[in-house]
């Protein structure tokens, strides 16, 4: 794969705890290609923001330790080991983040006007413009996320507006310099589903005209599906399964997965049903194998021993799971006595 | 009739906010809930789902409206509610770590409203707290913990068995599973349907979640701008959904199937934003975001109208 502009190889993360290091990232290794849209989806406290705010090194580096061996190549170029002024061109052209709560994201005391000019003076990209050229492009990125009367706008503070207007702020915001990537951390939980709905279609026709790539954090597999190209399930701080959408609503093979898929109540009815039995992993001292292994009902001996590979059972299709390898290769040693099905 | 357990008569909550001027949070909304019944409250944020449940509960002192619950009215002038009143109806609110006392443990929680009450003689508190704690699948060392070192979803089955203490009849949910994950979400929600049926409840299940109405409800009302636009029983109103904003509604939730997919009304996509409650628009408060706005839509505030059975609908569409 030669476009490739993100990859994450082998990268953990631990948190500094009164308790020791809490392992709340545990190597993940994850792609994204040129103008893919790719989704991070996984329940709260999975380390999905986590992973993220590792690719921006905006982590303190005083609580977040990353041990040897993980790598972050951003175009090539390894993100953990970049000096300030590298860092600084990372973020101001290569990669920005939209997050979850527009409200703190915004500065409360500047108009929208200023924080967007902001941006548009200190990113570099335009350095030859001038005053009314940045408030042109200011402009255009307001009505490019479909507010009308920018004027209006540039000169209103962040709590004059409403949230779901907010938020729009912020995609603009991100999306007034180009750049190679975009990362939103769940833009909409805080917003109405109609609203929701807005956002989420204006996102999908950006990122598509600006040909930037995109990852979305969610936890809702709904909001993954319509949204983005492939999928990354994450775990307990783990790759549990990642494929093409398509491919993961058809035949999720997981047991985290299937049960999430379970969980979510449908709109044909059909009952409610049982739930993902007990709670995630103690990160300060996880499950020795697979860490969702205490909560599966399929798990064997060797679950409980090695950490499961990612497999790939289906072309592009890879799963974390021993059960579903052993399903795959009849021949498979150390597994637990009458697996095969 | 007999076996109806709360219902509403053109219920309004005003809120003033200066210069003349009013939060119209519930404007005029009428329902009945009866005995056995999961009536569904939808809407969006700022539409006085949360509103209705705070009236009702005694909280806000009501602008205008009665609510009438098992066959006693409430009138506006009443101030508070009996403790008779509290024993039948209880509440559990939406986030539980806020609405338990952090400085209490779960026993101290349990037992407030069982001495209140006078369940049972105080030797015997215990035994009950433990019987409660059964009932909602906790363990029995849970008594003395504190809401802050367990989990969320345990937290929210404490609320609940604080609620159920009283031994009530009726119990609002107020958006009880929208701070947890799916995973949890699906198994409060199954502790929910368990208890109703055992302890012969009803509820009032607010949430802005489509698809776990689809799955607890018997009859749903759609709300928009303090306002009901639409209620009927459940399955009719999947199948059929009528008013526009429903239809929009439901056009936008993000579904996992194809089966799913199917079902939602294609017509409609979601566009502009819910107006502020201080001005609310002309007429039919819909009828700015209203694909089939027509001229009478901004003059006149369409009527209630039941257009099949137990289908009501509130649009100049079905008023010919």
């Amino acid at each position: 794969m030669g476009n490739q502009l993100l990859k994450l190889e082998n990268l953990s993360i631990w948190y500094n705890t009164y308790r020791g290091y809490a392992e709340v990232v545990d190597r993940i290794n994850m792609r994204v290609t040129h103008g893919e849209k790719v989704g991070l989806v996984g329940e709260s406290g999975c380390g999905k923001t986590t992973t993220m705010k590792t690719i921006l090194r905006v982590l303190d580096p005083d609580s977040a330790y990353i041990p040897e061996g993980g790598r972050i190549l951003f175009k090539g170029q390894d993100v953990l080991s970049m000096d300030k002024g590298q860092l600084q061109r990372l973020r101001r052209k290569g990669v920005s983040m939209i997050s979850q709560s527009p409200m703190s994201a915004l500065n409360p005391v500047l108009t929208i006007g200023t924080q967007l000019l902001d941006i548009i003076k200190y990113s570099g990209c335009y350095e030859n413009a001038g005053k009314k050229e940045m408030v042109e492009i200011a402009k255009e990125a307001i009505t490019s996320v479909m507010l009308s009367d920018p004027e209006r706008i540039m000169n209103s503070y962040p709590h004059q507006l409403s949230g779901g207007m907010r938020q729009r702020i912020c995609i603009a915001s991100s999306l007034v310099t180009p750049k190679d990537l975009l990362i939103a951390d769940e833009p909409c939980t805080a917003l109405d589903v109609t609203i929701q709905d807005q956002i989420h279609r204006m996102l999908n026709e950006l990122v598509e005209e600006k040909g930037c790539s995109l990852i979305m954090i969610t936890h809702s597999l709904g909001v993954a599906r319509e949204l983005v190209d492939r999928i990354y399930i994450m775990y307990g701080g783990t790759i549990v399964e990642n494929c093409y959408t398509k491919d993961l609503f058809e035949n999720p093979s997981h047991p985290y997965t299937k049960g999430l898929m379970d969980c979510v109540p449908r709109l044909y009815g059909g009952g409610l049903s049982a739930g993902i039995y007990g709670y995630i992993p103690d990160y300060v001292q996880p499950p020795k194998g697979c860490r969702f292994c205490p909560r599966c009902a399929e798990a064997m001996d060797i679950c409980r021993e090695q950490k499961p590979p990612l497999y790939e059972i289906e072309d592009g299709h890879y799963v974390a799971c021993f059960r579903r390898y052993a399903g795959k290769h009849s021949d498979t040693k150390g597994g637990g006595a009458g697996h095969e099905q | 009739m007999n076996n109806e357990i709360l219902k509403l008569k053109n219920l309004k909550q005003y809120f003033p906010v200066g210069k003349g001027l009013n939060v119209r949070a519930v404007d005029g909304v009428s329902f009945k809930i009866s005995q056995g019944e999961v009536m569904g409250l939808v809407g969006e944020s700022g539409s006085g789902k949360s509103t209705i449940a705070y009236t009702v509960m005694g909280m806000y002192q009501q602008t205008n409206g009665e609510i009438i619950f098992k066959g006693q009215t409430i009138t506006k002038e009443q101030k508070g509610r009996s403790k008779q009143f509290y024993r039948n109806a209880q509440i559990v609110f939406q986030d539980p770590s806020s609405s338990l006392n952090p400085y209490q443990d779960v026993k101290q929680i349990l037992s407030l409203p069982l001495k209140v009450h006078k369940i049972v003689p105080r030797n015997e508190i215990e035994d009950k707290i433990l019987e409660m704690l059964e009932m909602v699948e906790l363990p029995p060392d849970f008594m003395y913990k504190s809401p802050n070192s367990i989990g969320g979803g345990e937290r929210q089955l404490v609320a609940i068995a604080r609620a159920l203490c009283s031994n009530p009849k009726f119990i609002i949910l107020d958006e009880p599973t929208s701070s947890l994950d799916v995973s949890i979400q699906a198994k409060i929600l199954n502790m929910l349907m368990k208890l109703h049926a055992e302890n012969r409840l009803t509820y009032m299940f607010i949430t802005h979640d489509m698809g776990v109405m689809r799955n607890v409800s018997t009859k749903i009302a759609i709300m928009y701008l303090g306002k009901i636009c639409e209620i009927a029983p459940t399955r009719t109103f999947y199948e059929e959904p009528r008013h526009p904003y429903t239809q929009m509604l439901l056009s936008a939730i993000p579904v996992i199937s194809k089966e799913e997919e199917a079902m939602k009304p294609k017509r409609i996509r979601s566009r502009g934003e819910i107006p502020s409650p201080v001005n609310v628009p002309s007429g039919c408060s819909f009828h700015t975001r209203c694909p089939f706005k027509k001229e009478i839509c901004i003059r006149v505030d369409p009527e209630m109208k039941e257009i099949v059975p137990e289908h009501f609908v509130r649009c100049h569409l079905f008023n010919d």
